[in-house]
Formats: structure tokens, C-alpha cells, sequence
């Protein structure tokens, strides 16, 4: 058992270091073919530029962990709206079926890119679009499409979960439906809105991208990017970092939907 | 039949749009400057001899000074005809100008003075043939390698099976670990510094490339591996092996031609609909890894943000919306149809 759990482990910080590692060595490949400059010493000698492949300075770049919260922040606060909007929306289809139609209507809408919100606040207030965060959030929320597919999911698991015969049997013994599958909803509900937090995080990093106050993960990762591109510089340890902390982020997430989906699979 | 229909119609609407393309040249008429949706351009002529014998009042000498400016024509957009209705009525009476309608701009031009409609639907066809490369590649790395995993790898016994299984299983869950836009800028990285393309155009389509040999290759890889699992037990595969039928008969006939066309149907459409996204994300001008001079749906999203006059400013991403939106619907038909 403990020889398990240490593999699993083991499997899960390698899925974390591996990747982290190979966009290591490509942009190390990458900054050895360009001209740095006289002052990077670890492209003398062959030890020197292994040193630089293997070692990282986690301390390269400034300001990681407050661009870490930032990130973290935006991504949490419209995961977690996000969720409760989606469950009022599915509750109202779900309950009454001549609403369904209007929703999925209002739903459709969330499919436009995140860049047409900022579009639309950018052309009404120009570049005083404040607070950045508390936009940038709503922008996630209703333009990046997860809003439509979290309440289809929570949907179609009211719709399995009403059906079952448990629920059935309570229905018909006078209990309510919603009290009989309270929970095995909830589980379901919490596992599908996980699965989804990764693409909450891709939409925060593509979204700080354009609110160039908003100094997350992603904002710093693309000026490290311009910086080798039109500066020459090495960034190696900077990317290292940001891409170690965005794995990590999805990792977690994933191992938490594989635990919820685990503890469904034992319950039934 | 219903959902049969619907998909049809869904799918019609691209192809349309595709095939109008091929009708429509960028032509730019040069006027430079918004004309609103259902808006339109007309042509003043100006007769110089009635404006020296007419008896002009000022505000008709000023408007005369303004649109010819010492030019015997002149334009006026459908929005400017319609606040100085008063002058250009009085003027036609008095024999000085003479007006006629060039075009008619469903939904606007933009800040070239090019039909937007026209624009977004050569935009839909440059964004549609980028995002095919990204689903071309990814479609053949995807497929091979989930029919590997699912089947070829996890049907035989070989211990040798089991392992080279998990090295792909470890390297295509390394590659979804990282998110997209990380792999994006790497590429984008790449493509910049190693192999260093002039042209826009292909060095946009070697990003979309690359990005579906690597990244929406594994993601389909594993919606392959997961829908041949699910069928992996049937007893018609078993009753194909028991038969004699060769592996890649069953791959070719049991596999792809009966089984796997919806997901890769699904997963064709929702790539076209992300890289129709990262288009317009590299594109903008914050970011600028993307296309400067062909036109899509990134470069006219970007051009009309640097001129955000008007409401004509966020048409392009409303139209590439909607055709995410359609797509989208077309996916939901189609999984409609197979429950």
C-alpha cells in the first residue's frame, strides 16, 4: 500500500518536472543559438552549460509570487462564479423546460473569444478599464465558453441522477429529489467544474496578456518571450519557473478530479 | 432526422461562406474612413459652372469646400448624407451637385474603407486553411497513435507492450500537462529564432503545425485511446481476430471506418475552433507573433482596435464568434445524433 502511494507520487512529480524540464532544454537550446552577448559566462565551457541545463535559479524572477496570486486569484474567483452560475442556469432549465430554450440562448453567447469583452469595455471606457481584475474575472466568466459547457454537464448529471432508481424509489416515498441526490449531485457537480479549472487558467494567462496592468504568470511569461526575441536575453530560469508553477497548477487539479472520481467509483 | 438536418445546416453555413470566398476580391475603395453597418457610399459630382451662377448660401459653400476640396467629385458616407440632408437636398434642386449610390455595406467598412463583409469572408477562408495544416497533422499523429494505445499496444500480451505503452501514456500526459498558450509561445519561440521564417503567412501555418503535431495530436490521441477502450471488449473485434482477419484490416475497417468517425469528426471541429482563437489571440497587437498583412480574423480584429471609432470595431470578433458558436452547435448535433 505504501509502496503504491510512493509510486503515485513518484508518477505525479515526474509528470510535473519532466515537461517543466523539456521546455527547459528547448529554450536553452534556443538562447545558446542566439548572440547573448560577452557577459553570459555558462556559454564557455561544455560543464558550465550543463550546469545551466540542470541547476535552476528559482530566484531569477522578480515578482513570481505576486504574479502567482494575481493568476491564481483571477482564475479561482471566475472558476468559483462561474460554478454557481452555472448551477442557478442549469436549476432554472432543468426546472422549468420552457426556460431551457432562452438559456441556452444566453448560454450560446459565452462562446465569443475573451478578447471580444475587453473589445467591448475597451471601446466604452478606452484604457481606464477599472479595476483590471474584477473585469478581467468577468471576462472569463462569460466570454471563454466554459460557462455554457459547465451548465450542459451540470444538466445532463441532474438528468442521470433524478433517474436513477435510488432516487427514484425516495421520490416515491415522498422525499424530495433534490434532498435524495443532494450529494451524489454535488460530488458529480464539484468533479466536472474540476476538470474544467485548467481551461480557467489558460483563459486568465491569455487574458492578463491584454490587461497590461494585470501582472500574472502570463504576462510575465510573454514579456520573458519578447524579451529573448527582440533583446537577446536569457531567460531560461525566468520561463523555468513560470511554466514549473503552471504545471504544477494543472497537476493538481488533476490529480484532485482523478481522487473525486475515484471516491464516485468506490461509492457506487 | 431532425438532428440530421440540423447538422447539415450547420455545416452548410462554412462551406457557403468558404465557397463565397472565392468570388470575392480585397479590393480597398480608398476612402479610408467607417461607414456603419447597413451603411453606403455615395458618389457627389459637382457642377462647377451652376456654383459660380447659383446663389449659394454659406453652410452650402462650406459643405462644397469640404467634400470637393477644388475635386470635381467627392464621397459622402450614408451617415454624413443623412445629417446634411438639408444642404444636399437644396443643392440637387439648384442643379449643383448631382448624387448616386456607389455601394452598399451590410455590415460596414472598416477603417481602409474595405467592405467588412467581404473582408471576414476572405478572413474565414485564411482562417479556415491555417487551421486545416493544425488539423491535418494532428488528425494523422492523433490517430495513429491512439489506435497504438488503445489497441495495437493494449491488445497483445508482450510485456514489451505494456512498456512502451506507459512511455507513450507518460509523454502524451507531459505534453497536456503543459497549457496551451506555454506551448504556443514556446513554438512561437522556436519558429522566430531556429527556424527563422520571413513570410507571415508560413510562419503562422508552421505554428499551427507544430502545434498540432505536438499538442492537439495528444489530445486527440487520448480521445481515440478512450473511445477504442470503450469498444476494446466488444465481441466483434474478438470475432474479427478469431476469424483471421490481418490487424490492420480490423484497425482499418473495425476501428476507423465504423467507429472512430465521430470523434474525429468532434475533435476536427473543436480544433478548428481553438486555432480560429489562437489566431486572433497572437494576432493582437499586445501580443504580436501573429499575421500582419494577410487578411484574417486576428489582423482585421487587431487594424480596427487601432482606430476603435466606431462600433464597427468589434464586428470581426462578433463574426469569428458566431462561427465558433455554429461549430460548436454543429459538435452538440452530432453528439445528439449518436445517443
Amino acid at each position: 500500500m505504501k509502496k503504491e502511494f510512493l509510486k503515485i507520487i513518484f508518477y505525479n512529480l515526474s509528470l510535473i518536472v519532466v515537461p517543466a524540464y523539456f521546455i527547459r532544454f528547448v529554450i536553452w537550446f534556443i538562447t545558446l543559438s542566439i548572440d547573448t552577448g560577452p557577459g553570459m559566462l555558462w556559454k564557455n565551457s561544455s560543464f558550465s552549460m550543463a550546469y545551466k541545463l540542470v541547476i535552476p535559479n528559482i530566484f531569477a524572477q522578480n515578482g513570481l509570487l505576486s504574479g502567482l496570486s494575481v493568476t491564481f486569484f483571477i482564475t479561482i474567483s471566475a472558476w468559483v462564479v462561474c460554478i454557481m452560475l452555472s448551477a442557478i442556469f442549469s436549476f432554472i432549465s432543468y426546472s422549468y423546460s420552457y426556460l431551457r430554450a432562452p438559456v441556452k440562448g444566453i448560454l450560446w453567447m459565452s462562446n465569443f473569444h475573451l478578447f471580444f469583452g475587453f473589445l467591448l469595455l475597451f471601446f466604452i471606457w478606452g484604457e481606464d478599464i477599472n479595476p483590471d481584475w474584477f473585469w478581467a474575472s468577468l471576462i472569463i466568466i462569460f466570454c471563454n465558453g466554459s460557462l455554457q459547457s459547465m451548465t450542459n454537464k451540470f444538466i445532463d448529471q441532474m438528468d442521470e441522477i433524478f433517474n436513477k432508481k435510488y432516487v427514484l424509489f425516495s421520490i416515491s416515498q415522498g422525499i424530495n429529489k433534490w434532498h435524495a441526490g443532494y450529494n451524489e449531485l454535488i460530488i458529480k457537480m464539484i468533479y466536472s467544474a474540476l476538470e474544467m479549472l485548467p481551461f480557467f487558467l489558460l483563459s486568465t494567462i491569455i487574458i492578463e496578456l491584454v490587461f497590461e496592468r494585470l501582472k500574472g504568470l502570463g504576462s510575465i511569461l510573454l514579456d520573458n518571450i519578447k524579451d529573448i526575441i527582440n533583446n537577446s536575453y536569457d531567460r531560461i530560469d525566468e520561463i523555468f519557473m513560470i511554466v514549473l508553477l503552471l504545471i504544477t497548477i494543472v497537476r493538481i487539479t488533476k490529480i484532485l478530479s482523478v481522487f473525486l472520481e475515484n471516491k464516485l467509483k468506490t461509492d457506487k | 432526422m431532425g438532428s440530421k438536418l440540423k447538422l447539415y445546416i450547420l455545416c452548410f453555413i462554412p462551406i457557403t461562406i468558404l465557397i463565397a470566398s472565392f468570388f470575392i476580391e480585397e479590393d480597398i475603395n480608398m476612402k479610408g474612413r467607417f461607414i456603419p453597418p447597413l451603411g453606403s457610399l455615395h458618389k457627389l459630382e459637382l457642377n462647377k459652372d451652376k456654383v459660380y451662377i447659383q446663389d449659394l448660401s454659406r453652410n452650402e459653400k462650406k459643405f462644397i469646400k469640404k467634400i470637393f476640396r477644388k475635386k470635381a467629385s467627392g464621397f459622402i458616407n450614408s451617415k454624413t448624407k443623412k445629417e446634411q440632408s438639408d444642404i444636399i437636398n437644396s443643392l440637387i434642386m439648384k442643379d449643383v451637385i448631382k448624387i448616386e449610390l456607389t455601394s452598399f455595406h451590410l455590415l460596414g467598412t472598416d477603417n481602409l474603407g474595405r467592405d467588412l463583409l467581404n473582408m471576414l469572408i476572405l478572413a474565414t477562408w485564411n482562417n479556415l486553411s491555417l487551421a486545416m495544416i493544425a488539423v491535418l497533422f494532428s488528425i494523422i499523429m492523433g490517430t495513429i497513435i491512439g489506435i497504438l494505445q488503445g489497441y495495437v499496444l493494449n491488445r497483445d500480451t508482450a510485456w514489451y507492450y505494456k512498456k512502451i505503452r506507459f512511455v507513450f501514456e507518460f509523454i502524451i500526459n507531459s505534453i497536456t500537462s503543459i497549457p496551451m498558450l506555454v506551448w504556443l509561445l514556446i513554438i512561437v519561440l522556436f519558429n522566430e529564432i531556429i527556424l527563422n521564417i520571413q513570410e507571415d503567412y508560413w510562419k503562422t501555418a508552421c505554428t499551427f503545425g507544430l502545434m498540432g503535431i505536438v499538442y492537439y495530436s495528444s489530445i486527440l490521441s487520448q480521445a481515440i485511446e478512450e473511445h477504442i477502450l470503450s469498444i476494446k471488449e466488444l465481441e466483434f473485434l474478438a470475432a474479427s481476430e478469431l476469424m483471421g482477419l490481418s490487424k490492420f484490416k480490423i484497425i482499418y475497417y473495425h476501428i476507423i471506418k465504423t467507429n472512430l468517425g465521430g470523434v474525429i469528426f468532434n475533435q476536427f471541429i473543436m480544433i478548428l475552433i481553438q486555432t480560429i482563437m489562437l489566431e486572433i489571440t497572437i494576432s493582437f497587437s499586445y501580443i504580436g507573433f501573429g499575421l500582419s498583412h494577410v487578411v484574417t480574423y486576428g489582423t482585421l480584429v487587431n487594424q480596427m482596435f487601432q482606430n476603435p471609432q466606431t462600433m464597427n470595431t468589434i464586428i470581426p470578433i462578433i463574426f469569428a464568434g458566431i462561427l465558433c458558436g455554429i461549430l460548436n452547435l454543429a459538435i452538440s448535433t452530432s453528439k445528439q445524433m449518436k445517443a
